[in-house]
């Protein structure tokens, strides 16, 4: 179950928080719960949707440590080029613009910025994002359009 | 609605905006996902063990401790095993209704296994499915009956039989066994001429052990008795109140299942202590409580477990002679078979550790050590630290 899915809550998580030390922390304790809560999946099909719930609990209950850890990368992300040094200019030119990309995304509203991660960079189906979510598949879409207008007015606040 | 377009496979888009999504996606933190499994199995294990007795030692330990239960109720105890996870509900609370939730969530845990104890003990003659309904019903009288009427050797074994039973199953110290009757011996007459002992029956109703009860009717006499309990820890308590319970009312299904709720509860408490003490770094401790588990548990529900605790244990207090010697002790029991590579790597490491560089080899060759661990230590064998 773990290598099955923790690639992509790991991806999920490092989007929607803009840290990847964090996406660590919080897929362990995904797996955690969902241990001990196992009991409460009665859909083994939906394991996926399942542990993205467990997943967005997570973060939602641990708040303001997902703001710190924000906070804690934009610091991380802006002083992190010395350690890029021993990298050719482009490739960290590279990075550091897919890493403006994730802290833009990681100030979006939740609502929005979950239907943004899941539909534009996880590419997950619209349908799929609506039974992860649990909200009818019309609620994605327009989501997806307001969360594409918040990203564009953060990105370019820049 | 259609779905629209993604940035992604736009580039004008991207163009418009000055966007990177595929820099966003390579940039992505790279994990160590083998590590990462690892580090979850292990808090898994720590934290059932610590608390909730949820982590996968559990798992197997539930296994075993079902099967264990299955095989009681048929050696020792008329009663079948839902009861006793219902007891245990009522007297112990929160923690053994977690533990009892656990196990019955394992699907072969105490549901699948008490069915299996119901059919074994039809097998043997006791009245299991009286026994099964009353449980369900709350109701003891029947296999009061049962066993007044003789039908089943088990139901009309006397409680001292059972106790004494228990004693020698679980290697009881007779010290042990003494202090749990010496409270015993109060209530019998009372118990003889009453049949059942009313602020006993009160006490397991209520979740009180015996020996609380009976510390409160003659605290003089029990206080040095209990001063002694306490130092055998919380499992010999409980066992001990279990006991005393058996004693006093023999054919009551409910204490019976009380005595094996608190006995389970008791050994997994002192599994779950000694446990935590390995994982939170204090491994002499760690060794103290499973020795004392086996000692008092050597057939117990969870001595297995134990037994490899017990070598984790001394290997983190670098006693690798002793380690190497429980290791093969571990290895010539023939416990868990699909643990033995992992025996077999830490007994290497052990023998490595105290120069035996060819037994050290020789286990590390049947492990499931990699390679370059294997160098490493054979390594560290050939060239020892000053």
């Amino acid at each position: 179950m773990f290598g099955v899915h923790a690639p992509f809550l790991l991806r999920t998580v490092e989007r929607l928080t803009g840290s990847g030390d964090r996406a660590e922390d919080v897929v362990q304790r995904v797996f955690l719960i969902a241990h001990e809560k196992r009991h409460t999946l009665h859909d083994p099909e939906d394991i996926r949707g399942w542990l993205y719930r467990v997943m967005v609990n997570v973060l939602r209950h641990d708040r303001r440590a997902v703001a710190r850890r924000i906070r804690l990368a934009n610091r991380v992300e802006t002083t992190s080029v010395p350690d890029e040094q021993e990298l050719a200019d482009d490739a960290v030119e590279r990075k550091e613009r897919g890493a403006r990309v994730r802290m833009t995304v990681a100030k979006m509203p939740f609502k929005l910025r979950e239907v943004f991660v899941l539909y534009e960079l996880e590419e997950v189906e619209g349908k799929d994002i609506a039974k992860l979510l649990d909200i009818p598949e019309n609620t994605v879409w327009s989501r997806l359009r307001l969360g594409r207008e918040k990203f564009r007015k953060l990105w370019s606040h820049e | 609605m259609t779905a629209p377009k993604r940035w992604r496979d736009d580039p004008s888009i991207q163009e418009a905006l000055g966007i990177d999504l595929d820099a966003e996606r390579d940039s992505l933190t790279k994990h160590d996902l083998a590590s990462m499994e690892r580090a979850v199995n292990a808090k898994i294990a720590a934290g059932a063990t610590a608390s909730t007795a949820s982590g996968l030692p559990y798992v197997l330990g539930a296994l075993i401790i079902g099967g264990a239960i299955a095989v009681r109720a048929v050696v020792v105890e008329p009663a079948d095993v839902a009861p006793v996870a219902e007891t245990a509900r009522a007297e112990r609370g929160a923690g053994v209704e977690e533990r009892a939730r656990e196990r019955r969530a394992e699907g072969e845990g105490i549901g699948a296994r008490a069915k299996h104890a119901a059919v074994e003990d039809s097998a043997v003659g006791s009245s299991s499915a009286v026994n099964e309904k009353s449980a369900q019903d709350g109701k003891s009288a029947q296999d009061g009956k049962s066993a007044q009427d003789g039908k089943s050797t088990q139901d009309g074994k006397s409680a001292q039989d059972v106790s004494s039973a228990q004693d020698r199953k679980y290697g009881t110290s007779a010290q042990n066994r003494k202090s749990a009757q010496e409270p015993s011996a109060a209530h019998d007459g009372k118990s003889a001429q009453d049949g059942t002992s009313a602020l006993e029956a009160s006490a397991a109703r209520d979740g009180k052990s015996a020996q609380d009860v009976s510390s409160a009717q003659d605290a003089s006499a029990r206080t040095a008795n209990a001063a002694r309990r306490e130092d055998d820890g919380t499992n010999a308590k409980s066992a001990q109140g279990g006991r005393l319970i058996s004693a006093s009312s023999p054919n009551d299904p409910e204490q019976a299942a009380a005595e094996a709720a608190s006995d389970l509860a008791a050994q997994l408490d002192a599994y779950d202590a000694a446990q935590r003490h390995l994982t939170e770094g204090r491994p002499s401790a760690a060794i103290d409580g499973f020795e004392r588990y086996l000692d008092a548990h050597p057939e117990g529900r969870v001595a297995v477990e134990a037994r490899f605790g017990l070598l984790h244990a001394l290997f983190a207090a670098e006693r690798f002679e002793a380690a190497a010697e429980h290791a093969a002790s571990i290895l010539d029991a023939g416990d868990a078979p699909s643990r033995r590579p992992e025996v077999f790597r830490l007994l290497g490491e052990a023998r490595a550790m105290v120069g035996d560089c060819e037994g050290a080899q020789r286990a590390l060759d049947a492990s499931d050590a990699s390679e370059p661990m294997r160098r490493r230590v054979l390594t560290r064998c050939a060239n020892p630290q000053p």
